[in-house]
């Protein structure tokens, strides 16, 4: 009887070593492995609650203009005309400081700690580890500049008469939006992953991008001013404006272009380059970077 | 996009590592110097002293370092050639401090395992089951920047060990760590070598390091593999018989030089130059001829001290000390 008893309650505690023979997959899903990572670091999930106040509370201020606008649209019972011109330049600054911050966070640490060491001993090249990064980085990027407008049109579609009427008369805003919020995404991304490669400290590469577009955007800003309309060209400075590069050429697909001092092409050109340089230095880097 | 790859198979009758004429070089620094050597299935140590060559070593094996010349194969993987196949089949811990503080233990075991082609579901179970055999699963859900210098060093071998690979690259596992620790780390190694069958490369600066997990060694100085084999044949290949007389051995000394034997007398214990089995009968002969008493005669077995020390003594790098131009020089 307690024979029998005792092999009822018997459990294996320890099942001894246990090889493998199993699948073993292929970079594709070594890349999808250290995307989901990104997601998750960049969002602060799975960290302690310090490393989630600044990405959440960004991503919140981020949606705030939209939702406020909705909100407001719901209690006056109309839809107001195209907001989306307007919106970009006012919260411009949420992505830069999402960027630098996110950029930093996700490629520093990998360095300063030496743990890419371990990471480049796995099956993965130094190109796919720095196009995990960089991707992530835009993909959450996109969530502030790309979902908060897109839920913001649809909504108004919602509150619209007649939701299909709403959606094929404003379909240009719905396709600016897309390819501005797009281009918005990886000109700040790509520019904030291209200053953190140069440094493994978390401080420095924030401060380094978030300076860079300061300065860049203040010079520009000046030397394109209209007070200097007695120097031929000067205009052509406002292609050095890091901080505004982007939102002019989103703008221009909005099909706002009167305060642009430049025909609006050329913000798209300017921006799509840095997005190009951008990239090769991130590349550059990591294929020199030690380890 | 889940390619699958092709896994060259590791049997025994394969070589683990097998390299002919590898150097690299940084610069003028010559960090490898032409190693031509033969790793065997089981545990084998890398021995050498700090700038001998070990993780250069290791990192040619590995892949991540191109050599300047010769070739290498590790697991049947060529490292110039397969360099993303071979590193599923091996396991690197590195020597330096290489964990990511914020991440939990499990997650990080996890995520290496991922990377190393594991399907997910499978790397959370393989995570869990290697962080318990390393000694971490009650803790295997607390940040590493959080965990002493021996638990840090037992998430690194957790991550090299959690894909199940053919082959464990070890660089200075037991760095840091206290005597009681590196006891643990030593059973360990030995554990993975011997009870689950990976064959293990050990790189260590210390002896009795090697001495206790280790089958066989390499040892490294100055970039030149100095020594290699089994441990039992190291130790075997001794050049000389230990001979103890019950008198003052001077007339056997000077009948085995007579001989043509090499001697070195010291009290009443003669070193006798082993040349082959004949050296006993010569010994037998001269001690006949000089009526000598033997009381000891043995072959000496050397330690792997004596072998790594007159290894250092024939280095380049005692040579130039002696001031004579070291190899690396010519």
């Amino acid at each position: 009887m307690i024979e029998n008893n005792a092999s009822a309650n018997a459990r294996i505690i320890d099942r001894g070593y246990q090889h493998y023979d199993g699948v073993r997959l292929g970079q594709g899903h070594s890349e999808w492995v250290m995307l989901r990572a990104a997601l998750l670091r960049g969002l602060g999930l799975r960290r302690n609650f310090r490393n989630k106040i600044m990405p959440w509370l960004l991503i919140i201020i981020g949606f705030l203009p939209p939702v406020v606008i909705l909100g407001i649209q719901i209690i006056v019972g109309q839809a107001l005309a195209s907001p989306y011109a307007r919106l970009y330049p006012r919260i411009d600054v949420v992505f830069i400081l999402f960027a630098g911050l996110v950029a930093a966070d996700l490629i520093c640490a990998d360095r300063r700690e030496r743990v890419i060491s371990l990471y480049f001993s796995a099956p993965i090249t130094r190109l796919l580890y720095v196009a995990a990064q960089v991707i992530g980085l835009v993909l959450l990027l996109l969530l502030l500049t790309l979902l908060p407008y897109v839920i913001l049109f649809f909504g108004q579609a919602l509150l619209a008469p007649a939701f299909a009427t709403f959606v094929s008369n404003n379909w240009t805003d719905l396709r600016s939006v897309l390819l501005g919020g797009t281009l918005i995404a990886f000109f700040y991304g790509t520019l904030a992953m291209a200053v953190a490669s140069f440094t493994d400290r978390r401080t420095y590469a924030t401060g380094g991008f978030l300076g860079l577009v300061l300065v860049t955007g203040i010079a520009g800003g000046l030397l394109a001013s209209p007070r200097l309309q007695h120097f031929s060209g000067h205009e052509w400075f406002s292609l050095i404006d890091l901080f505004n590069l982007p939102i002019n050429a989103t703008n221009w697909l909005l099909g706002k272009t009167a305060e642009l001092p430049l025909d609006g092409v050329a913000y798209l050109w300017g921006s799509l380059a840095v997005i190009v340089i951008s990239l090769a230095l991130v590349a550059w880097r990591y294929l020199k970077v030690s380890d | 996009m889940n390619a699958m790859l092709q896994e060259p198979q590791l049997t025994q009758d394969h070589l683990v590592v097998q390299t002919k004429d590898l150097s690299k070089h940084y610069g003028k620094i010559v960090a490898l110097d032409r190693a031509t050597f033969t790793i065997a299935p089981g545990c084998t140590g890398l021995l050498g002293p700090n700038g001998a060559g070990k993780s250069t070593l290791i990192k040619l094996l590995l892949g991540l370092l191109k050599p300047d010349q010769g070739e290498a194969t590790i697991a049947g993987c060529d490292v110039r050639t397969q360099p993303l196949e071979l590193r599923k089949l091996v396991g690197y811990m590195p020597e330096h401090d290489c964990l990511p503080t914020d991440w939990l233990a499990q997650d990080f075991v996890r995520y290496m395992g991922e990377l190393h082609g594991l399907p997910t579901r499978t790397a959370i179970q393989r995570a869990s089951d290697t962080l318990y055999h390393v000694g971490l699963g009650e803790e295997r859900y607390r940040a590493i920047g959080g965990f002493s210098t021996g638990m840090k060093q037992r998430v690194k071998l957790a991550q090299a060990l959690v894909h199940d690979p053919q082959v464990m690259l070890l660089d200075e596992p037991t760095n840091g760590l206290d005597p009681a620790g590196r006891d643990e780390m030593l059973a360990l190694i030995g554990r993975i070598a011997h009870e689950m069958g990976i064959n293990v490369i050990l790189s260590s600066h210390l002896l009795i390091d090697i001495e206790r997990v280790a089958d066989s060694v390499v040892i490294l100085n100055s970039g030149r593999i100095i020594a290699q084999g089994t441990l039992r044949e190291l130790m075997q290949a001794t050049p000389a018989v230990t001979v103890r007389t019950r008198e003052t051995p001077a007339l056997l000394v000077e009948a085995l030089h007579k001989r043509g034997y090499g001697v070195e007398a010291n009290g009443s214990e003669v070193q006798v130059e082993y040349r082959s089995e004949a050296t006993y009968d010569a010994i037998r002969d001269a001690a006949v001829e000089t009526k000598a008493a033997i009381v000891h005669l043995k072959r000496r077995i050397l330690s792997l001290e004596d072998i790594y020390l007159a290894g250092q003594e024939n280095s380049p790098a005692q040579a130039q000390q002696n001031g004579q131009p070291s190899a690396n020089q010519r």
